[in-house]
């Protein structure tokens, strides 16, 4: 089974490349047309406005609107709940893919338990592949 | 015998402009993208080579893809077939198999 999660999570990371080469090479698709998976600009901004601001004292809590946005950056979970999101979108994002595409002719409920499934078993994958990374153990017998 | 689709191009001896419209006024439309589906299917089924659906998919795109004869709906499909088929390259272009 952990050569299928390695497949799964390598083909996933493959075909996020090629949606944003593809985005690149066509530029008339716009965005209803690519199933959800798009360039994040939201990284190229967040470099730029990076680099063009001036020097800030560390321990300078960034403003935003929402005051649980301030509280995750005192507690540093700011940090975690973006490191979620990037493992959302290369980890399970053949599954979004695939929920972009059906998931709006299955209706929301339906949707949401069909492709939580799907992520929540390919999740117990990642972890038995994951821990057969980390120790050498294979967990499920029968292999 | 006016409002048959393509019958006046027959007439002038314009044989395949008046196939092509007859089939697309039956087919809704469609008769491009089906011929491209269909090639596509072929070219995968007969050699086994991705490479050659994704360039072929590609000069489709850039010729066909966003003139008024496609439908919107055909856009949404060939970008996902494209991305399916430029991620199987990637994969196999990185996992050497």
């Amino acid at each position: 089974m952990k050569e299928v999660v390695f497949i799964i999570l390598f083909f996933s990371i493959m075909l996020n490349f090629a949606v944003g080469t593809l985005g690149e090479i066509f530029p008339q698709f716009d965005a209803t047309q690519k199933g959800g998976m798009s360039y994040d600009p939201g990284f190229q901004t967040e470099f730029d406005d990076t680099f063009n601001q001036s020097i800030n004292p560390a321990g300078q809590v960034q403003k935003t609107d929402s005051f649980l946005n301030s509280l995750f950056d005192i507690l540093g979970l700011g940090f975690i709940t973006q490191i979620f999101d990037v493992v959302n979108q290369y980890a399970f994002g053949f599954v979004n893919l695939l929920q972009n595409i059906f998931g709006t002719y299955l209706g929301d409920n339906l949707s949401t338990f069909l492709f939580g499934g799907i992520k929540a078993i390919l999740s117990m994958a990642y972890a038995i592949a994951a821990f057969y990374i980390f120790t050498g153990r294979v967990l499920v017998e029968g292999e | 015998m006016a409002d048959v689709k393509g019958w006046s191009l027959l007439l002038e001896g314009k044989l395949p402009h008046a196939a092509f419209e007859m089939y697309n006024f039956v087919l809704n439309g469609w008769v491009l993208a089906i011929l491209f589906f269909a090639f596509q299917a072929i070219i995968i089924i007969k050699t086994r080579n991705v490479t050659l659906a994704f360039v072929t998919a590609i000069i489709f795109t850039t010729v066909y893809g966003f003139s008024s004869y496609m439908k919107p709906i055909v856009l949404y499909i060939l970008f996902v077939l494209m991305a399916f088929e430029l991620g199987i390259i990637f994969y196999k272009w990185v996992s050497k198999k």
